[in-house]
């Protein structure tokens, strides 16, 4: 007995050092990688390493405390290695898409200012030594959002807060269940919530990614989860009334689920996999066909529809392009005629106050910012980072789309934003944090692991994440 | 020396492509492998396969994943991709071409012109 726990101490002993002396090779290594995110994975593997070299040692009758030694003798100098494996490990940036992002914000800051010809704003003016100033109340006031904007970018962009685990959960049951009911109470209120809620819910796509992640969703099971998933913040939009909010949603859902069904992500058949995604979209096109129709309709002809303003609203607008709007200058249009004046019908103004010279500007922008989006994507070597930024992707084009095509006069649904050009504050803030997830998971898609394999003693393998 | 090394480097990366395009491997085994093919000549450091393993993971030559076996050890294997094929197979057609021209300069001057 005594003999027995002597043994155990020298044992405690011994695999103390045993385990400095590997600790003190593995710091050695990793103090020369500068990104500090990559030592945990790169430590664990030569860890191992180091332990399977130990085994070995140990099993042609060397102590443990020597095999240790003559593990750590075995693999080299720890700063050369460490060198090169900090040239390997860094963090990647994405700089055009960087820069694009920001000249978009800078940008919108811009066009924000200058399209406000309300005389509302004129009452702004300040005497500076005789001279009266009109000052551009909206760029400046737009400043503020756009700093906190910045702020809440860098908080994405640098940290892996959207795969932390409570975070993708509390966002999506926050946004989509908690949001809807405070909605319905409120009552009177309640359109102001759902004003503010048909935007928060466009960030819940990129939640539910997160959640894929988390939920090792698999197989077809994993598939008709992931639809439901996204079809309880498609619901909430139609709840509160925005048909615009549910597309979105709804194009986010397509695009990441035929990802997934084609990177065979989830392990399901091809084909049988895209007819479950589609078969719910397609089912209630046809459902609601006839509305649809109604709807293309409307939008096609010129003057007031039998359905609602969406007809007057438009045909306004465009008899403000089609009559008068010139290359390089606009024209006077009294802008008070066009309802439901604000950040939605922006681009619209300019056209007719500047000339479509500025909507091909715009678009030149919106299309170079898509370019790098969809560059983006296809550099994504890990699965998270590529449905994640397929989702962003999608969410912020589709928005592009509908307002562009809404402010060219072919509005079928009342447009969200033109990302980071049209409004400002917290639609701003939020296109701006989902570009900084996606630049964030960018950034870090080297450290992601795959796949994790359980082996059984069988030999067969088990997919576990 | 740089070209001297990254000719090392290249070469070893196609060794270890070429031990992954018939079974998956951890490092360890890799360099166990390498050497027994090789009957002892290839002797690699743990310190100089794993840069150069994480470099081709990085450059889309090999993918990784972590494996748990009953034992509860888990190892990190790495395995071939579609652009470390192609890479593979281009390294040991220059390899070829290489060692074939080295052959025949070293082999003697039956190509001498009249």
């Amino acid at each position: 007995m005594h003999t027995a726990r002597r043994s155990i101490w020298f044992w405690e002993v011994g695999s103390m050092r045993q385990h400095n002396v590997v600790d003190d090779y593995l710091s050695a290594v990793c103090r020369q990688i500068r990104w500090k995110k990559a030592h945990g994975a790169v430590a664990e593997e030569i860890r191992d390493h180091i332990n399977d070299q130990i085994e070995v040692f140990i099993a042609k009758g060397t102590d443990e405390a020597a095999a240790a030694e003559a593990a750590i003798r075995e693999m080299g100098d720890p700063v050369e290695t460490g060198t090169q494996l900090d040239r390997v490990h860094r963090p990647k940036t994405d700089w055009p898409l960087l820069a694009m992002t920001a000249l978009m914000v800078v940008v919108g800051l811009i066009l924000r200012s200058v399209s406000i010809g309300d005389p509302f704003f004129e009452s702004f003016k300040i005497q500076i030594g005789g001279k009266i100033h009109s000052l551009p109340i909206e760029f400046i006031s737009s400043c503020g959002p756009a700093l906190i904007a910045l702020a809440v970018f860098l908080i994405f962009y640098f940290t892996d807060i959207i795969k932390k685990g409570w975070v993708p959960a509390a966002i999506y049951i926050g946004l989509t269940g908690v949001a809807p009911i405070i909605s319905v109470l409120a009552g009177v209120a309640g359109d102001r919530v759902a004003y503010y809620l048909q935007y928060l819910l466009l960030p819940v796509p990129i939640a539910v990614t997160a959640l894929f992640l988390q939920m090792k969703l698999r197989g077809y099971p994993g598939l008709v989860t992931s639809l439901l998933l996204f079809a309880v913040p498609a619901a909430d939009a139609l709840l509160i009334g925005s048909t615009a909010t549910c597309v979105v949603i709804c194009a986010s859902c397509l695009a990441v689920l035929t990802t997934v069904v084609f990177k065979g992500f989830f392990n399901v058949h091809k084909v049988a996999g895209l007819a479950i995604i589609y078969a719910p979209f397609v089912a209630t096109a046809l459902i609601f066909i006839k509305s649809i129709i109604a709807r293309i309709q409307s939008i096609l002809v010129l003057g007031p529809d039998p359905l609602n303003n969406f007809g007057l609203r438009y045909s306004l607008a465009k008899s403000g392009l089609t009559t008068g709007a010139n290359i390089v200058a606009g024209q006077d249009f009294d802008y008070t005629k066009l309802p439901y004046y604000d950040d939605t019908n922006n681009l619209n103004y300019l056209i007719i106050r500047f000339g479509w010279i500025i909507f091909i500007f715009v678009a030149i922008l919106v299309i170079l910012f898509t370019i790098q989006l969809i560059r983006n994507c296809s550099k994504q070597r890990n699965r998270f980072g590529l449905i994640v930024s397929i989702a962003v992707t999608t969410t912020i084009l589709a928005q592009a789309v509908i307002y562009i095509a809404a402010n060219l006069g072919f509005m079928l649904f009342t447009p969200l934003t033109l990302p980071l050009l049209s409004h400002g504050g917290l639609y701003l803030i939020l296109n701006v944090a989902m570009l900084g997830v996606l630049l964030s998971v960018y950034r870090t898609d080297s450290l992601s692991q795959t796949r994790v394999v359980m082996r059984r003693q069988d030999k067969s393998e088990v997919q576990v994440s | 020396m740089k070209n001297e090394k990254n000719s090392i480097t290249g070469s070893t990366s196609m060794l270890l492509l070429k031990l992954l395009l018939e079974r998956d491997m951890y490092g360890y085994q890799m360099i166990e492998e390498l050497s027994r093919r090789s009957q002892n000549v290839f002797e690699l450091k743990a310190g100089t396969l794993y840069p150069i393993l994480h470099e081709l993971e990085k450059n889309g030559m090999v993918s990784s994943y972590s494996e748990t076996s009953d034992s509860a050890r888990t190892r990190k294997y790495y395995s071939i991709t579609k652009e470390g094929n192609k890479f593979l197979k281009e390294k040991q057609d220059e390899w070829n071409a290489y060692s074939t021209a080295v052959n025949l300069v070293l082999g003697g001057g039956q190509h001498a012109t009249a």
